[in-house]
């Protein structure tokens, strides 16, 4: 039986209008993502990787054309529509961490859980998805008493916890060393295997595209080329918790 | 709403402790302003009302319809015994005692001075709030008090025997000789200026006055109820043409400065407004700007942009209570130290002159206060910050409101 298709783009365009100028940063992509995918959008800078991320997850509209997210014409939903569809359906996990910093790393799971009105339970499920990716012990800790790598492992947290169907990841090791993208690599991945959630990356690092199942090339806002392909990179679910 | 809302908004607080501080302080500062000005404000209204509708001018008066503007020594209270008996089965009538004023001469050696002979109740006038209060004994037929400074003009001590001489109501020559019992300072400053105190009977006789008097001062054990209490003893059969008056149209210029120090009190508070609401909005401003990018990661993850709304005012209000807070602790603190000893206004002039009291429209005011706060004067100031808050956090809010999730996040 053939993966529900989570994401269904026909020939949409996005156009920005900055002052007297119109920038094209998507000029008729047509792509379908399915369910489980472990997918990776990739080009250079301006090609249009994250635009493209950001239409999925329904943080803008395109400028024409057709984008269905879980079965939903985005640009037919209105600004509460999408933030519903945001809160209950789609996770984000950003470049910069973005974790609210007055907030506990058990605080900032929560707090997804706590908008979609997850009551008492939401507490155990963070301590549940925080031990699982090796965090437990720093629950209580704010995010300026982490160091990048473990502040990129509580934003997946946050992003999964809420058990959405679609993750979607802009940039997500920019800002870390090899070794803590590798960690973080391979919880994504496990959680992929493991639930069968769909990961959506936008990325020009090559060690995001190991792990990739399918890789979407993007150049100058068109796809240039859309290949499935064995990750190269092997994932050890015994290890994702141990910064080995 | 959210716990974590208020959570954020709590804990966002401490984010710019010296932001923060800075608004705390403004707000502290003004409501603690507010607390001290009213205090001392009401503490001085106290001393006001109480020289008035206590030794002076009592809650209410009887007098001859004409006694007021004219003063002269025929428009008398006829019946007047009969008078004051009736007033005193009003219940709420604390005392009432019959004076007479009468211009005269006082010779304690060759030379001659002016003087007013006023004639009192002594048993009324030694009660509590009365002109004779704190005398250590009732003032006897044929002895005088004289004000301290007369005495000081004439020369006069206790013990010594004056002359004092008038016209009699009858038009006769009025002159006796009485004995200096004492030598009084009296929160009247007519009786300090040039009064000599005489009993009612003494007064009586020697301005030739038999059962008569010039007013009656009648004091309530409601002072709220002046107004009521001079209504009601209008109606009496034994004060028939009389004129019954309360103490506010009586002296309507300190009516008119007691309604002044009120306005004092809303000038501080809208001070104290405009304090809140620069501390609240610059700091809410600042914080928001700041704060852009983390809203639109809010709002990206699934946030309302009802729930930033809410965030930014609840830290607005947190800020304007806790600042109240901290005001109103100060101020209850001021009180509590400087009820008890009080505050020497005199001291404050600074001219170095021995001034202890001042005196206005015959009236001694003490310069001594006592302030005094009333429960009002907090919740006024909580209240009023609490929603002057809520106005300063309306401009960030909308600005954080309308906020789109990528342009945020871009900001």
């Amino acid at each position: 039986m053939p993966a529900e298709t989570l994401v269904a783009a026909r020939d949409i365009t996005k156009v920005y209008n900055t002052g007297h100028i119109n920038v094209q940063a998507l000029r008729g992509v047509s792509v379908d993502i399915h369910e489980g995918d472990f997918m990776n959008i990739v080009g250079p800078s301006g090609s249009g990787k994250t635009t493209l991320l950001n239409l999925i997850g329904a943080l803008d509209v395109a400028t024409s054309g057709e984008l269905s997210v879980l079965d939903k014409d985005i640009s037919a939903l209105s600004k509460r529509q999408r933030a519903d569809l945001r809160l209950h359906s789609i996770g984000f996990v950003f470049q910069a961490y973005n974790l609210v910093p007055v907030l506990t790393a058990r605080e900032n799971v929560e707090f997804v859980l706590e908008l979609q009105g997850v009551g008492a339970e939401r507490r155990r499920r963070a301590h549940a998805i925080l031990d699982q990716l090796g965090l437990g012990d720093l629950a209580d800790r704010r995010p300026n008493e982490l160091s990048g790598g473990q502040q990129q492992r509580v934003a997946v947290a946050r992003a999964v916890a809420s058990r959405p169907r679609l993750v979607l990841a802009d940039e997500p090791t920019a800002n870390l060393d090899g070794e803590n993208a590798e960690i973080l690599l391979r919880m994504m991945r496990a959680l992929n295997e493991e639930h069968g959630t769909t990961f959506i990356f936008s990325t020009h690092d090559p060690r995001v595209v190991a792990h990739a199942r399918r890789v979407v090339t993007l150049v100058d806002g068109r796809v240039a080329k859309d290949e499935e392909r064995e990750p190269l990179r092997p994932v050890n679910h015994r290890g994702i918790t141990q910064e080995d | 709403m959210h716990p974590s809302t208020w959570r954020i908004a709590w804990r966002n607080l401490g984010r710019n402790k010296r932001r923060t501080g800075l608004a705390l302080l403004a707000i502290a500062v003004g409501q603690f302003a507010l607390l001290a000005t009213n205090g001392i404000m009401r503490g001085y209204v106290d001393n006001i009302r109480l020289a008035i509708t206590g030794p002076m001018v009592g809650h209410v008066q009887v007098h001859a319809p004409e006694w007021r503007e004219e003063r002269a020594l025929d428009l008398v209270i006829s019946n007047v015994d009969e008078a004051a008996a009736a007033i005193r089965q009003d219940p709420a009538v604390l005392n009432a005692g019959a004076r007479i004023y009468a211009p005269v001469l006082v010779a304690p050696e060759q030379d001659a001075y002016a003087a007013v002979v006023v004639g009192v109740d002594a048993d009324v006038e030694s009660q509590e709030f009365g002109l004779l209060s704190g005398l250590d004994a009732p003032l006897e037929d044929g002895a005088v008090l004289i004000g301290y400074l007369l005495a000081r003009r004439i020369g006069a001590e206790p013990g010594q025997e004056i002359a004092v001489v008038g016209q009699g109501a009858d038009g006769s020559i009025a002159n006796d000789l009485y004995t200096i019992r004492d030598i009084i300072k009296s929160p009247a400053d007519i009786v300090n200026q040039t009064g000599i105190v005489m009993t009612m009977a003494d007064a009586q006789y020697l301005l030739v006055m038999p059962g008569q008097a010039h007013e009656i001062v009648v004091r309530t054990t409601e002072s709220g109820q002046a107004e009521a209490l001079a209504a009601r003893l209008a109606e009496l059969p034994a004060l028939a043409g009389t004129e019954v008056v309360d103490w506010k149209q009586i002296v309507p210029e300190i009516v008119l400065i007691l309604d002044m120090v009120d306005y004092v009190g809303y000038f501080v508070l809208v001070l104290v407004l405009i304090a809140a609401v620069a501390g609240i909005a610059n700091t809410l401003m600042m914080s928001t700007f700041e704060r852009m990018h983390e809203f639109g990661m809010l709002l990206a993850l699934g946030s309302r942009p009802s729930r930033i709304v809410h965030m930014i005012m609840i830290e607005a209000v947190l800020i304007g209570l806790l600042g109240v807070l901290v005001g109103t602790f100060l101020g209850y603190g001021f009180e509590f130290v400087t009820s008890g000893t009080g505050i020497d206004m005199a001291s404050w002039g600074g001219s170095g002159a021995e001034v202890e009291d001042l005196a206005f429209k015959g009236l001694n005011l003490p310069l001594h206060i006592f302030p005094r706060l009333e429960y009002s004067d907090s919740v006024l100031g909580l209240v009023a910050v609490t929603i002057t808050s809520l106005l300063a956090a309306i401009w960030p809010a909308t600005i954080a409101g309308r906020l789109e999730p990528m342009e945020a996040m871009r900001a």
